[in-house]
């Protein structure tokens, strides 16, 4: 079997898909592997033994002709014809993408051929978003920023290909023992984002800070880009106690430096991702618009701490915090924790974000809806059950052979009442949400299949709704017989 | 740098949507239709791709 994965996206999930690589080739052990990565980013690759071939994706060859003043669209059309040809060459078997973006959906479905599996996105016949898996359409409807969703992506990965991890799937690759450090903590000064990074005085402070209550060392790890960053923090922090490896070490050598020290500091970015694979224990520190839930440190030991800002972020805190881990005392409450086990992580949340993860764990794993006496969802729920029951007189008369032209506009305006009822209540967007990615997956067919599929998925929501209709109720009831002589 | 990449990137992206747009009404989406909305695709996801400025991306 011959297997492509596709993986377009930056270092950090690169290396989150390394255990589903890993427990491809553990369950398919004759399969030939392939990847389709950036050119920028497949040195992340290097190292892992299960990949046996590595294809790039040649950006700047596809892209330079119509980036010319004279923009020759032709030749870039020429140049990505070649490319997708050539792939497509390879006959794969399977292919998984991994990527989740528009431009890996129309290359899957480009490279598909008749037998191939897919699993990912990818398009329908006409050029549509196709979501042919539960965990894809679960990914689209509840991944992201700002969403519910509290499954790792390395989970999401390794569910997409069918795998249940297991622990030697988790492993760096063979060590080189290039580098050689006598630091117990690692500081990761950079990021891949700006929005992620944490200032080179706050650092500075960080690190002077934790210099007074512990004898570790440390070692500084980043990017060549961030090396002024470094130097402004070197310049203000004892230097025989920090070692500077910004900019000098490749990804191998940080593998290396990553299994010598016992933690590792920093934001949501590669080497936090290269620890969940040494099992270096690492504190995350979360800046801002980045969900731990999904992107957060895995190995044992680790522990996140979630500001919204820079300044929210007390410097003592981490740096007792850093001394406890080194020290292995317990953490107080507002660390959050690694633990087995999904999700990854247990931390205190609002009411309202434990109400949406209870509502997507009742969907898509079928516990128990969870109750709530909230009027604004109960409001929802009320406005959504009539709106439903609206949708599915006009679907059924439709069955019936009513006038499409008349009746699909009702439909879809159905549709952007929905939408507004989620957007005016957040509690119910979940639940929303699954309802339009099922509708999306419907894709083209007959006109008759279109209706009983769409019939399908209104009658589900309907239960659900009629489900919480039906405990309010009884809810009402029960103190009334209480009441009664 | 994202905003430089934008001003780069935009009439780009509006040019070969254009022509993406003008050959699908004509073939409908083919094979080859399906190439073109790949070079589109490709064009639109550089500038949140190629925005790297503090990355760790070439070492760690």
């Amino acid at each position: 079997m011959k297997i492509l994965i596709l993986q377009l996206a930056r270092l950090g999930d690169v290396y989150m898909t390394w255990p589903t690589v890993r427990g491809l080739k553990r369950t398919f052990p004759d399969a030939e592997i392939h990847v389709l990565t950036r050119p920028r980013f497949a040195a992340a690759w290097d190292g892992l033994q299960e990949i046996d071939q590595t294809h790039l994706l040649p950006t700047h060859q596809i892209l330079g002709p119509v980036m010319k003043p004279e923009m020759d669209v032709k030749a870039g059309f020429e140049e990505i014809s070649q490319f997708v040809d050539q792939l497509k060459s390879e006959h794969f078997d399977w292919i998984l993408n991994l990527t989740f973006s528009p431009f890996s959906s129309f290359l899957t479905h480009a490279l598909t051929e008749t037998n191939t599996k897919i699993t990912g996105y990818t398009r329908f016949r006409d050029g549509f978003l196709c979501i042919p898996d539960d965990m894809s359409a679960y990914f689209y409807a509840q991944v992201g920023l700002g969403r519910p969703n509290r499954f790792h992506l390395i989970e999401i990965f390794a569910t997409l290909a069918g795998l249940d991890l297991i622990e030697s799937d988790w492993a760096p690759p063979a060590l080189q023992n290039q580098i050689k450090t006598d630091a117990q903590v690692a500081i990761h000064i950079g990021a891949s984002e700006a929005h992620k990074q944490i200032s080179p005085a706050k650092w500075t402070t960080i690190i002077n800070q934790f210099f007074k209550i512990s004898d570790a060392k440390m070692a500084l790890i980043g990017a060549p880009g961030e090396k002024a960053l470094a130097e402004t923090i070197l310049a203000a922090v004892p230097n025989d106690r920090v070692e500077n490896f910004v900019g000098k070490t490749t990804l191998m050598g940080t593998f290396d430096l990553l299994s010598q020290v016992d933690l590792l500091v920093g934001p949501d970015s590669a080497p936090l991702h290269m620890a969940s694979l040494t099992k270096t224990p690492t504190i995350n520190l979360s800046v801002g618009g980045v969900s731990f839930w999904e992107t957060g440190p895995r190995a044992p030991g680790s522990f996140v701490l979630k500001v919204s800002e820079e300044t929210e972020l007390s410097s003592e805190k981490v740096s007792q915090g850093m001394r406890k881990v080194l020290a292995g005392e317990k953490l107080e409450l507002g660390w959050i924790p690694v633990q087995k086990g999904a999700p990854s992580y247990w931390a205190l949340n609002s009411k309202e974000s434990d109400f949406q993860w209870k509502l997507i764990q009742a969907i898509y794993q079928e516990t128990d809806f969870p109750g709530t006496e909230d009027t604004l969802f109960r409001d929802a729920v009320i406005k959504l059950e009539d709106i439903n029951h609206l949708m599915l007189d006009q679907i059924a008369a439709l069955k019936n052979g009513g006038n499409f032209e008349k009746l699909a506009p009702i439909i879809e305006s159905g549709e952007e009442i929905i939408q507004a009822i989620s957007n005016l209540v957040p509690s119910i967007s979940p639940l929303v949400r699954w309802y339009q990615t099922e509708k999306i997956r419907l894709g083209p067919d007959q006109r008759e299949i279109l209706i009983d599929r769409s019939l399908h998925i209104h009658g589900l929501l309907d239960q659900v709704l009629k489900l919480y209709q039906q405990s309010w109720a009884q809810a009402a009831v029960e103190p009334a017989k209480q009441e009664a002589p | 740098m994202s905003e430089k990449l934008k001003s780069v990137f935009d009439p780009i992206n509006a040019r070969l949507e254009n022509i993406y747009n003008e050959v699908f009404k004509v073939q409908g989406y083919t094979t080859e239709t399906e190439k073109l909305r790949l070079l589109l695709e490709l064009a639109k996801e550089q500038v949140q791709n190629e925005d790297l400025d503090s990355s760790t991306s070439t070492a760690g």
